[in-house]
């Protein structure tokens, strides 16, 4: 089986938004996941946090853009057309500070539950791999969350930006490459993001 | 009334520990952003750690009212009641 993780974010910001444009960028991740004799994925925790959904969304839809511009072509005037895209054309938006705050102690309870019901030890760990959302909250959270020295922290962001559904593997493909080592040791990955859903598991590092 | 003078000095121990700064830098009419030059990530982590420390909620829309070291100092104190 094939999972990918792809993301074309520049279609989605407003270059003069210093809130969130300037952290994200596009990429694609993909693993094979195939049959094992030992389990290589632990179980997952799952959820999101709906009443603060618009915390991280979209200020539009491309739907809303669809429809509207439907009834504006038929009345076939080419500025209104114009205006009507550049004014509904969807832009990703965030409330930083609340952000934060969730991100780094919520999703630090949510790591830590993952680590817990695969059963492990934070010391059994290789690798954390946090969604790179921002250097920020990566670093903050791998303070909360206490690991041990040895633990490597993956902080692709540095040079990928924030790639959203494509950072997790994007940032564990590189932590392997750097320190090849660590394969088939165990991983902790946790994403989080849009509307703040997340979700955390243990991998085996393949 | 929740002492103050152990609140400002509380919260200027979680500033040091956050940005450096000496704890005597911390008073009550220096703005965090002016001032003290803690950017928004910062602040979060201070109003977090102030929270726990100080056993108080302090919201998300509170946190952008908070504009000087006295600001949090007297939201601290009357959420402690």
């Amino acid at each position: 089986m094939l999972v990918v993780g792809v993301e074309k974010l520049s279609d989605f910001i407003d270059k003069h938004d210093r809130s969130i444009s300037f952290l994200l960028g596009d990429g694609a991740g993909a693993v094979v996941v195939g049959p094992s004799e030992q389990p290589g994925i632990s179980p997952s925790i799952l959820g999101s946090e709906g009443d603060k959904w618009d915390a991280v969304s979209m200020d539009s839809s491309l739907l809303r853009l669809r429809d509207t511009l439907a009834e504006a072509q038929a009345t076939g005037d080419a500025a209104t057309l114009l205006d009507t895209e550049s004014r509904l054309w969807p832009t990703l938006r965030q409330e930083g500070q609340t952000v934060f705050r969730w991100a780094v102690w919520e999703m630090a309870k949510v790591a830590k539950e993952a680590v817990r019901a695969a059963g492990i030890e934070p010391s059994d760990l290789t690798a954390f791999v946090p969604h790179q959302a921002n250097i920020r909250i990566i670093d903050e959270l791998a303070k909360q969350l206490g690991l041990p020295e040895h633990v490597l922290v993956g902080r692709d962001i540095v040079d990928a930006g924030n790639t959203s559904a494509a950072s997790v593997p994007l940032a564990l493909h590189r932590l392997r490459a750097e320190n090849p080592e660590i394969s088939g040791g165990l991983a902790l990955q946790i994403g989080f993001g849009a509307y703040l859903a997340y979700g955390a598991q243990i991998v085996r590092i393949p | 009334m929740a002492d103050k003078d152990a609140i400002l000095a509380g919260l200027a121990e979680i500033v040091e520990e956050e940005t450096g700064l000496e704890t005597d830098e911390v008073q009550l009419d220096k703005s965090f952003t002016e001032d003290l030059d803690i950017d928004s990530i910062s602040m979060m982590t201070i109003v977090v750690n102030a929270e726990e420390k100080f056993d108080v909620k302090i919201p998300d829309e509170e946190v952008k009212n908070l504009t000087t070291v006295g600001d949090a100092v007297t939201y601290i104190a009357n959420a402690q009641g």
